[in-house]
């Protein structure tokens, strides 16, 4: 046995198996790493008193090896009894949700650059005004931003922005009491096995 | 003098024995009260925040199009989160009037399909299978991982069942994935122009939105 394997061949045999655990552990490393932009937390749940004022921040990560430019906006949003899917606006004079606009007590910076790799806390901050009615109000922040680099090859093409939304669901008490409601669509029941 | 030395380092030496057990046992029991001070519950919490991540690229560019034979590109958006309810994928044109436009002249329009919603017809959408000519879109069903809308989108991605819409003014939704994890969303888009189109590099962009469920 030992003629047909010489000492060398074996030798040569686990360096190439090392090199080839290296490379497909390499390989599976950056199959899984992180690309793109990160958004952490994507809700905020609060409550808070007519007149209050509260910061808080989002941390923002930028997985890619170039630097992003993140512009920042906010806009109001509900959600509907048929689905639980949140509508985004941002409303006009006689929009029939004015009155739960939440755009102008959120300030935000409008926008901020991500080095390569670069995670950011990013501070805002929420002033309830004097006197808002008891109820559920419901901002959103936008971090937007472009993936890839523009392309200068004179071709027809379309190119993709995206956005990330974290959302912002404030209880707001006034001088009216907080009425909480909500549906049960669906129970199940639970055995809890607990020591005596 | 030799009789005095030899009884004093028999005294040393019982010195030290005795010495070393008394530190031995010492030892032993500072073993055993540490044991049981790592016996002690120490309760440990951490709060994971929740994250969405995600990835959007380019398609490729269209290439040369000749009117009366279709071109078509697909970009992936890929899509990372721990929200237990997964994400909502919505998408826009973000030219006013159409997605593509010529550009040495914005006023020179390539026509969208008409424009996808996902309300209309009692929420079964409003994208139909390819005829004439455009640029459309869909969720293709080859490379979306979860969430594909069959309904919305059709059985399948061959030219006969698959149904395409123009890209809508304001968001609305074309994926709704409802659990946490990584999933890739396929989105296809198909091109074709009349033969009195005119000659030139169309460009244009369009915004992918995800948010968290709520």
């Amino acid at each position: 046995m030992q003629k047909f394997f010489p000492q060398k061949t074996k030798k040569i045999s686990l360096i190439l198996l090392l090199v080839l655990g290296v490379v497909y552990f390499s390989w599976t490393y950056a199959q899984k790493a992180p690309t793109g932009l990160q958004v952490s937390p994507v809700r905020f749940d609060w409550d808070l008193n007519s007149g209050d004022e509260r910061t808080g921040s989002i941390n923002l990560k930028n997985y890619d090896d170039v630097k992003r430019q993140v512009t920042i906006n906010v806009e109001d949003f509900y959600v509907t009894d048929e689905t639980t899917k949140a509508e985004f606006f941002v409303p006009t004079a006689g929009h029939p949700l004015i009155a739960y606009d939440v755009i102008n007590w959120i300030d935000v910076p409008k926008t901020i650059e991500l080095a390569p790799q670069e995670g950011r806390d990013i501070s805002f901050h929420v002033k309830v005004p004097q006197n808002t009615p008891t109820g559920g109000y419901y901002g959103a922040i936008f971090f937007n931003t472009k993936i890839s680099n523009d392309a200068n090859d004179d071709k027809s093409r379309l190119e993709i922005n995206q956005r990330i939304g974290a959302l912002l669901v404030m209880a707001v008490k006034g001088s009216e009491p907080i009425q909480r409601s909500g549906e049960i669509k669906n129970r199940t029941n639970r055995v809890q096995n607990a020591k005596q | 003098m030799k009789e005095f030395f030899r009884t004093k380092t028999k005294i040393t030496k019982s010195a030290i024995v005795a010495s070393l057990l008394v530190v031995a046992v010492f030892g032993v029991m500072q073993a055993m009260e540490s044991k049981s001070a790592t016996t002690d519950q120490v309760n440990l919490s951490v709060d994971v925040a929740s994250t969405i991540d995600v990835t959007c690229p380019d398609p490729s560019a269209f290439g040369t199009l000749t009117p009366g034979t279709p071109v078509t590109t697909t970009a992936t958006c890929t899509t990372t989160t721990n929200n237990s309810t997964g994400y909502i994928l919505e998408v826009r044109r973000d030219d006013a009037d159409t997605t593509l436009d010529l550009s040495t002249n914005a006023a020179t329009n390539i026509t969208d399909k008409t424009a996808w919603d996902s309300t209309a017809n009692t929420g079964d959408g409003n994208a139909a299978t390819w005829t004439g000519t455009g640029l459309g879109f869909r969720v293709m069903q080859t490379g979306t991982d979860s969430g594909y809308n069959a309904t919305w989108w059709g059985s399948d991605d061959t030219l006969t069942n698959a149904k395409f819409a123009g890209l809508p003014s304001a968001y609305d939704t074309i994926l709704d994935v409802s659990s946490s994890g990584e999933t890739a969303a396929a989105v296809g888009f198909r091109l074709d122009v009349p033969a009195a189109q005119t000659a030139g590099t169309y460009t244009g962009t369009a915004t992918f939105q995800v948010t968290a469920n709520p």
